[in-house]
């Protein structure tokens, strides 16, 4: 999915997911992006996803500026910022991006002490079902050697699970009922996840 | 003495190379790195750590080789760093890296991520350096084999890299050497697409220039998805 990375002065704001096909920006509160920004026009611009990604000014006082080039309305590809009052604006387009390429799993900044989100596995078949295992480590694989892999992520704000496929074979393990895929997804306390015929719970408090 | 030669391909899918190589003879010194993230930012984090690392290392004393190679790729994690929080679009970027310092009697070679170090000595292969990707830690824990490793949609997920975070712990090794050693530096754009057996054969081939070349031409036929990035050196 589309989205925008919004800095102001080189610091983040926030990051706004492209989920309208139609996102209006500017200083009035009823925009889907609302900037309190004085050098902001109430109705400054207009970011639409179809038929391509484009961005328009709606006749703005100060204008908006694109790549550093001021516009009326053009087209938007991966990467340009945009620059609305003192506000910027990156467009991120992930689908943009090679999907092939490298992906880093930084190690988790961790900090010790309360209110740590704690994982767990129970094991809900087999020999020792009723089973529950602590997750320690910041990777932790599950699966049967050579049959399904996935491993167990932990994050700063909690833990996310993805497949990871052996040789050229098919995923078959699934989450709440989904196949997984090698996409990292977000787990949650009381999620089931199946493996290899393994029948297992994720739980998660924060202790 | 070492000879070098080597090539950095963009391969048949992508549309510019993120990888980057340098080496100095006189200096001993060779050294790849492959990056990472959008808006070509991978051709800079490599760059910088390529030329970070060759000026620290040539610049320096070498008396402790291992800790001077320790010290660069700490100065290259730092200056990749420092450009990504500076610019939004560098944002994220990275790179692997893989450095070898050859002396009389020994090299000392440290890396990053999933770029690799071979040695082809006495017609033996044998691979120096251990991936810090997420599929060669499943092959530590017996999940999978090498082979199903290097065929896996997930071999693309590495587990350190330069200059994503504050801090890197690159991996330091030292071996001896010996007269008619070859070593070869390879970006995954190489390792992922041809087998082991092909980079044994090839590496052997008499004139160094065509070892390389066939490398790429053999990463290339075989699909070319990624930069393949090869540097060749031997003992003389």
């Amino acid at each position: 999915m589309a989205k925008l990375i919004i800095t102001l002065n080189g610091l983040p704001v926030k990051e706004y997911p492209l989920q309208l096909a139609r996102i209006t920006i500017g200083r009035n509160s009823d925009n889907d992006i609302a900037l309190d920004d004085e050098t902001v026009s109430g109705e400054h611009a207009v970011i639409q996803l179809k038929p391509e990604p484009s961005i328009t000014d709606l006749d703005s006082t100060n204008g908006t500026q694109l790549n550093g080039n001021n516009i009326g309305k053009e087209p938007l590809t991966h990467g340009d910022i945009i620059k609305i009052g003192s506000h910027q604006l990156t467009f991120i387009d992930e689908q943009a991006q090679d999907f092939e390429s490298t992906v880093i799993l930084d190690s988790p900044v961790v900090m010790e002490g309360e209110g740590n989100i704690q994982g767990a596995i129970k094991l809900l078949n087999g020999t020792k079902a009723g089973e529950v295992r602590k997750i320690e480590k910041d990777r932790t694989t599950l699966g049967r050697p050579g049959v399904q892999a996935a491993v167990i992520i932990r994050q700063a704000g909690g833990f996310t699970l993805m497949a990871v496929a052996i040789g050229k074979g098919e995923i078959t393990s699934q989450l709440n009922g989904k196949t997984l895929t090698t996409e990292e997804r977000q787990l949650y306390d009381g999620d089931l996840i199946e493996i290899a015929g393994a029948q297992l719970q994720f739980i998660s408090q924060t202790g | 003495m070492i000879k070098v030669y080597g090539k950095s391909d963009t391969g048949l899918k992508r549309n510019h190379n993120e990888d980057y190589i340098g080496w100095s003879e006189e200096g001993g010194l060779a050294i790849l790195a492959d990056g990472m993230g959008g808006h070509n930012a991978g051709e800079v984090a490599s760059k910088i750590a390529v030329t970070t690392i060759q000026q620290q290392l040539l610049n320096s004393a070498l008396i402790d080789s291992k800790s001077e190679i320790k010290n660069a790729i700490d100065r290259a994690n730092e200056a990749i760093n420092y450009k990504a929080k500076d610019s939004l679009v560098c944002a994220g970027m990275g790179t692997t890296v893989v450095v070898v310092l050859f002396n009389d009697s020994h090299i000392s070679f440290g890396h990053v991520g999933d770029s690799r170090l071979y040695r082809l000595r006495d017609n033996v292969l044998e691979q120096l350096t251990s991936d810090h990707s997420l599929v060669q830690e499943m092959v530590d824990e017996g999940f999978m084999n090498q082979a199903e490793a290097r065929e896996s949609v997930s071999n693309n997920v590495i587990t350190r890299a330069l200059g994503t975070d504050s801090e890197v712990q690159g991996e330091i090794q030292q071996q001896d050497i010996s007269q008619g050693d070859r070593y070869l530096l390879c970006s995954d754009g190489l390792s992922d697409m041809i087998e082991s057996t092909d980079i044994h054969n090839l590496m052997g081939e008499a004139s160094m220039e065509v070892a390389v070349d066939k490398l790429i031409a053999l990463a290339n036929v075989n699909g070319g998805s990624d930069n393949i990035s090869v540097i060749l050196v031997e003992i003389v």
